[in-house]
């Protein structure tokens, strides 16, 4: 036997007992210096081993067990669903015997009184039902409340066409630059603007058509969906953010407002079919 | 039926009489465990009251046709490695502070089975398991593979370092002769 067989053979041993069954391992370890040394130094562990004595718990583990297992049967008595009574019910055993079932005495707990009928999970339960409920509520209270109130629309033909029925000027008031009598139903009257010169009234007649066709496109857009359409050419300049911006920032620096720019257009139409008629 | 099935069929019936011959009949080898693995008394009293609490709870688990001893020392193993578990992340008791001497000071206790225990602290938890459980528990290396978990052959290795490094402690601890030999 090799001494690489004797070391694992002994390893299999473990027991000092196993020795004796073993003579081919005592045989090589009486040839083999070694191998006697890790013999001798294996029956040394095994002899400490035979020094170990049993340990018994100082204290009355059976009684503390007992105990301990009564107190956690009452708490999930106490806690459970459903309980009648605080006996637990006779039960029959693998064998087939019924057994006595213990004592409440040895329970050492009272029936539960009569506000606590209502079974604990259940009342838990509930209450995760209401809370799950008030969350829903405010979720959908805050995804579906109600919104800012939606820009109010552009007005459409129908209050254009209004405000153009609204004719009480005359052409004589317009070309003196006058505020036709019905500008003052939609400004004060405190408001009305100063005279254009002459110079300017062909430049602002211009832009009283562009903000008549502007007000037109608009209209338009509101009412069917349709983009406004508008040339290349009316676009306004690049610092406006749009058409209509466009046209308020020209019609600004003479003083005058979109407003004005349709009632001018207005008297002006008005003025040409009066004079056509 | 074997007696053990006997007593089991009594603690599920909730025969108080049952319980505590269960108990009583198993409380030295789990205690025994616990202490050796534990090195502390109130420990291993409290791990001991803890694994029969567990083992009632689950009495229906246990296969009728399989010995009971194993099943109840794999209890007592896992609640003596969770133990060890949480004590590491905790200071140890002065109390347990003063059992453990130093191997290279102090004079060699005359007490042999002292010597051993405190040898047995040194070892690695898996080794000391084995070593307990093979040798004081009297368990087949098989059972002792169920109970922790590892295969045989896992077993043997740490059965057999345990030793050897028992043997050296109790060396330098001059309890057994030194053993000096080349290969």
């Amino acid at each position: 036997m090799k001494c690489a067989d004797f070391e694992r053979r002994l390893n299999e041993q473990f027991a000092p007992s196993h020795l004796a069954d073993a003579p081919d391992l005592t045989g090589h370890a009486s040839q083999c210096p070694p191998c006697r040394a890790l013999l001798e130094q294996f029956g040394l562990v095994s002899d400490c081993l035979s020094a170990w004595r049993d340990q018994v718990p100082e204290v009355a583990l059976t009684e503390r067990v007992i105990l301990a297992r009564q107190s956690q049967a009452e708490r999930r008595d106490f806690f459970a669903e459903d309980a009648p009574s605080v006996i637990a019910p006779a039960s029959t055993s693998r064998s087939g015997r019924h057994s006595e079932p213990a004592p409440a005495a040895l329970s050492g707990i009272v029936s539960r009184p009569p506000w606590l009928s209502f079974p604990i999970r259940g009342r838990r339960a509930v209450g995760l039902a209401a809370a799950s409920v008030a969350v829903l509520v405010i979720v959908a209270s805050l995804l579906f409340g109600p919104r800012d109130q939606a820009p109010q629309p552009l007005p459409g033909p129908q209050v254009a066409q209004n405000v153009v029925s609204q004719n009480t000027g005359s052409a004589a008031e317009i070309q003196t630059g006058q505020r036709p009598p019905h500008q003052e139903q939609v400004k004060p009257a405190a408001e009305a603007p100063a005279p254009l010169p002459e110079s300017q009234q062909a430049a602002y007649h211009d832009l009283a058509q562009k903000a008549a066709g502007a007000l037109g496109n608009v209209s338009a857009f509101v009412m069917t969906g349709a983009g406004p359409q508008m040339s290349p050419a009316d676009s306004p300049s690049d610092e406006t953010t749009g058409w209509i911006d466009g046209l308020q920032n020209q019609l600004q620096p003479i003083g005058r407002s979109l407003d004005d720019a349709f009632d001018f257009l207005w008297q002006a139409g008005q003025s040409a079919d009066g004079s056509q008629s | 039926m074997s007696e053990d099935s006997e007593l089991v069929c009594g603690c599920l019936a909730g025969d108080a009489d049952a319980l505590r011959a269960f108990v009583q009949r198993f409380q030295a080898v789990v205690f025994g465990l616990c202490f050796r693995m534990l090195s502390h008394r109130e420990d291993a009293e409290d791990v001991s009251q803890e694994v029969f609490l567990r083992a009632f709870r689950n009495l229906r688990q246990w296969d009728p046709d399989r010995p009971l001893i194993p099943w109840l020392l794999t209890i007592a193993a896992n609640r003596c490695r969770t133990w060890l578990s949480n004590r590491r992340r905790r200071d140890l008791p002065a109390e347990f502070a003063e059992n453990i001497a130093d191997p290279a000071a102090g004079a060699p206790r005359t007490d042999l089975a002292e010597e051993l225990q405190l040898a047995l602290d040194k070892l690695r938890e898996d080794y000391r398991l084995c070593f307990v459980l093979y040798h004081l528990s009297e368990l087949s290396l098989a059972e002792i593979a169920e109970a922790t978990g590892s295969p045989e052959g896992t077993i043997k290795t740490w059965l057999h370092r345990a030793r050897r490094e028992l043997a050296d402690h109790l060396q330098r601890r001059a309890i057994v002769p030194q053993v000096n030999y080349d290969r």
